[in-house]
């Protein structure tokens, strides 16, 4: 195997760079530092459980506390009220998952459903009528704007979820085969009306890694890389979409979820408090309530005193822990495929949307550190016409049923060592990195008939640098 | 009170011992020259004899349990929970093995290499436990939601296995917390004379009736049985993988020095740091008694003492063994004082440092919750400065790691 290896570097070497040894390639192609995602509070990723898990170095005392309460409180199962730990309580009547961790298992990415029912750990069907360009989707008569396939006991849920997969095949120009797996979703089992004419999106959870340097970005520094009409003429456009931010009554830019169809982490948090789990917060205060059912009659978890279940003690210290979590530094990185793979990533134009440089904004008052910081997300948070098939056809906020926002690449060959699987993209559809790329259309299809025109050894290689990140 | 003389006897000793080391550096004598090598032996022949330990005195929990189970009474079931917390102290020490890409948690090994991953079934943490029994309501009825109430589940070990971490993180069906609150019951602090819930000095009583004359007694006591051996086996796995000639110990001799000090110092930095200082010590304080790590029993006070035990056994190189012996070899500190004093010293007076804040912890002569109850994230007090100071020895770990030539994550 060693042997092989140097045999492929020696025709590497002879084919591309006659003159240069291994040592002064690397020299060359490696910049220093490029391991590092979030500049200095990277962290390396040592086990696979807390390679996601792991929070910034330097964090003040309290801080630390804060993010290990975090931490416990994002691990462990919610109960339904009432029950003795009344920190914990709340749960429903309606929800997908018990904890945050059922769908970002060990902070990392859920799994999508399978043709066999197996339980699907992070998956579920977003709702609706339409959309407003103010408000959002319409909610879907008496499901919502979420489909929860779980409940407490006494309650019915709203629906399962089954799914069937057509199998595409296509063919690289050197031949080579591929298979790709389109999904189909059907709500079976209804249990509060029809659920005809619907429009649906399905979801898996993604890692929870670098989501408070997302946070700390300043609006205009994704704006930077927004090119609406597409002016410099690339085929490129990206566009930010504008949401509806709770807490400041007005529509403010959206950073996260598939569309970027939330303004902050916290309401990001607070959304999944409500819409995964049924637990209300100040943010989202009214329980996520069944058609039919009189919640005012059920138990809720406010304790004594609190009129949600989420208390705004708890909302602090999620928040710092998720805030606070890092991004492992990059594996391999001083490979020669790797670097080799890093360049095709940029002449492929693929750092186009997935844009390796920003500086974090300087007023994140909720964890200093992460003001001013470079990081290497991977992504520039707009929205991208991805092609019709990987859409959609859900509208939500600015965001067309071909659009989607650009995911941020850093922890992703990662994934594989935390979750035991591979599965990507909006729905988990693609099966690995390669089969994700391929699903690329839209403003991608040049870019990934680009990728498709490369040589097998160079497609490895592209796909062994996105494994390194 | 829960921790008991022999504990007592053993924890004096080891300060005796910790001690004797700060004296012998303070004088200035020189120190014998180890190896990092020496180190991993040591490491190796402590964690080996430490899972002997646990396994031997799960065993003589497990007689114990079966004695109970085959006749419940006061007197079978007050021995079957002083047989658990006495084979608990040797787990305890144990979890600083963790996180060390060891047979326990790395689920990457191959069955040859010592694969056993069985962590989240042995220990996981906290306990849903109305999803293995009936649980109290807030108006002092139960509730029973559990697999023991729910005749349609047969219970055998196969099938908690499967259950298991079962899509959500929580439905905790097994391990020691399982035997625990089979034991024990919920801990409602219950005041029977003003009928108030802030008597932190009671820990959980489940009656003996609940295994004779109570509803799904058969079934609770066939589920009892089922986890009961289930911990025993899997302790035996770990026993035997890491004797000399196991799989895993053999796994760990190969491997280079660098990795195995990585594996070892990322273990002890991380359950330091993360596990114990953040996720079981803070979280308990921030949000209350359910977030204690044996809330049933109230033996939190001495998981703390066999974690914080557990790390500094690798940190002074010494382990003391369930039969009285000690086990030592070349210690984390003389090895860092060798290649950097600076780090070494400020590695060994965080160390003693952790254990003075264990020994005021436990000096108090109060139950986990009751000290937790006294104290908020910014109020100060004993749980708050034991958990600081595995903090700032985590960070000592960590700098430790760079003298000696590798890097590790401990977080914040």
């Amino acid at each position: 195997m060693k042997y092989f290896y140097y045999i492929l570097i020696f025709i590497f070497f002879s084919c591309n760079s006659n003159e240069l040894s291994e040592e002064e390639y690397i020299d060359i192609k490696y910049e220093l530092g490029e391991e590092n995602l979030v500049s200095n509070l990277s962290i390396e990723a040592f086990t696979a459980e807390k390679a996601f898990g792991t929070s910034i170095p330097g964090l003040i005392s309290l801080e630390s506390a804060f993010f290990g309460v975090g931490n416990a409180m994002f691990e462990q199962s919610w109960v339904s009220a009432p029950a003795t730990t009344t920190s914990r309580d709340g749960l429903g009547p309606i929800f997908n998952a018990r904890a945050c961790a059922s769908c970002h298992s060990n902070d990392g990415r859920g799994k999508p459903i399978l043709e066999n029912n197996a339980s699907s750990q992070g998956f579920l069907i977003r709702l609706s009528t339409g959309n407003s360009p103010i408000n959002g989707p319409i909610d879907f008569p008496n499901y919502g704007g979420q489909l929860q396939d779980n409940s407490n006991l006494g309650i019915a849920k709203e629906a399962s979820i089954n799914v069937s997969f057509e199998t595409i095949t296509g063919t690289y120009p050197d031949g080579e085969t591929y298979e790709l797996r389109k999904p189909t979703y059907t709500i079976v089992d209804t249990n509060y009306g029809s659920i005809s004419n619907v429009k649906q999106s399905a979801r898996v959870g993604t890692q929870v890694i670098g989501m408070g340097f997302v946070d700390a970005l300043s609006e205009a520094s994704i704006l930077a890389n927004q090119d609406i009409n597409d002016l410099d003429g690339d085929g490129i456009s990206g566009k930010a979409n504008y949401v509806w931010n709770v807490k400041e009554n007005k529509t403010t830019i959206g950073k996260f979820g598939w569309k970027a169809n939330q303004p902050t982490l916290e309401q990001q948090i607070a959304g999944a408090f409500s819409g995964d789990m049924g637990l209300t917060s100040s943010i989202f205060p009214d329980e996520n309530c069944p058609d039919g059912v009189d919640c005012s009659k059920l138990n809720n978890g406010n304790n004594v005193g609190e009129t949600v279940e989420v208390t705004d003690t708890q909302m602090s210290r999620i928040m710092v822990y998720q805030a606070a979590i890092s991004v492992p530094k990059r594996r391999d990185y001083k490979t020669p495929d790797v670097l080799e793979g890093k360049q095709l990533f940029k002449d492929l134009a693929c750092v186009t949307c997935h844009v390796n440089n920003f500086t974090t904004g300087n007023d994140y008052s909720l964890l200093k550190q992460l003001e001013n910081i470079t990081i290497k997300p991977y992504s520039d948070f707009l929205l991208h016409d991805m092609g019709d098939e990987l859409a959609d056809n859900r509208a939500d906020f600015l965001a067309n049923g071909n659009e989607w926002r650009t995911q941020p690449l850093w922890g992703l060959g990662l994934i594989k060592e935390v979750n035991n699987h591979t599965f990507l993209l909006h729905d988990g559809r693609a099966r690995n990195i390669e089969e994700a790329v391929l699903w690329h259309g839209g403003e991608a299809e040049n870019a990934k008939n680009n990728f498709k025109n490369l040589s097998k050894e160079k497609r490895e290689q592209l796909l062994k640098f996105l494994n390194s990140l | 009170m829960n921790f008991n003389f022999t504990k007592l006897a053993l924890l004096l000793l080891v300060s005796i011992f910790t001690v004797s080391c700060s004296n012998n550096d303070d004088v200035d004598t020189p120190l014998d020259t180890v190896s990092k090598t020496d180190f991993i032996e040591n490491y190796a022949k402590i964690a080996s004899a430490n899972y002997a330990d646990t396994y031997n005195t799960a065993v003589t929990m497990q007689t114990k349990i079966n004695a109970f189970i085959a006749d419940p009474s006061e007197i079978t079931l007050a021995d079957a929970r002083a047989a658990w917390l006495y084979a608990r102290d040797f787990y305890g020490q144990t979890e600083a093995y963790r996180e060390a890409k060891g047979a326990i948690d790395n689920d990457k090994l191959t069955p040859a290499e010592g694969l056993l991953a069985t962590e989240g079934q042995i220990n996981a943490w906290p306990l849903d436990e109305g999803f293995i029994d009936y649980v109290f309501n807030t108006t002092g009825g139960t509730v029973q939601n559990g697999l023991i109430g729910d005749t349609s589940f047969t219970i055998t070990a196969d099938n908690l296995i499967n259950k298991n971490e079962d899509i959500d993180a929580d439905d905790i069906a097994t391990g020691w917390h399982a035997i625990e609150f089979l034991l024990w019951g919920q801990d409602l602090n219950y005041d029977p004379i003003n009928h108030t819930t802030d008597n932190y000095a009671v820990s959980g009583d489940r009656p003996f009736t609940d295994y004779t004359t109570a509803d799904f007694a058969d079934r609770r006591a066939t589920y009892l049985q089922v986890v009961t051996d289930l911990l025993v086996n899997d302790l035996n796995d770990l026993n035997n993988t890491w004797k000399v000639g196991g799989t895993y110990r053999t796994t760990f001799e190969a491997l280079s020095e660098e990795v195995a000090l990585k594996n070892i110092l990322n273990g002890i930095g991380f359950i330091s740091n993360g596990e114990v200082a953040q996720e079981r010590i803070y979280a308990a304080i921030d949000e209350g008694q359910e977030n204690e790590h044996s809330c049933f029993s109230d033996n939190t006070n001495q998981d703390m003492w066999a974690n914080v035990h557990g790390i500094n056994n690798i940190i002074i190189g010494s382990y003391t063994t369930e039969s009285g012996t000690t086990i030592s070899g070349a210690s984390l500190i003389t090895l860092v004082k060798q290649n950097n004093t600076t780090f070494g010293t400020t590695l060994e007076t965080k160390a003693s440092a952790t254990i003075s804040k264990l020994n005021n912890l436990l000096g108090l002569g109060k139950n986990f919750d009751e000290i937790i109850n006294e104290e908020n994230l910014t109020s100060g007090g004993p749980a708050n400065d034991l958990a600081l100071a595995l903090v700032e020895q985590s960070h000592a770990i960590s700098d430790a790691a760079t003298t000696l030539g590798v890097s590790i994550t401990v977080g914040g």
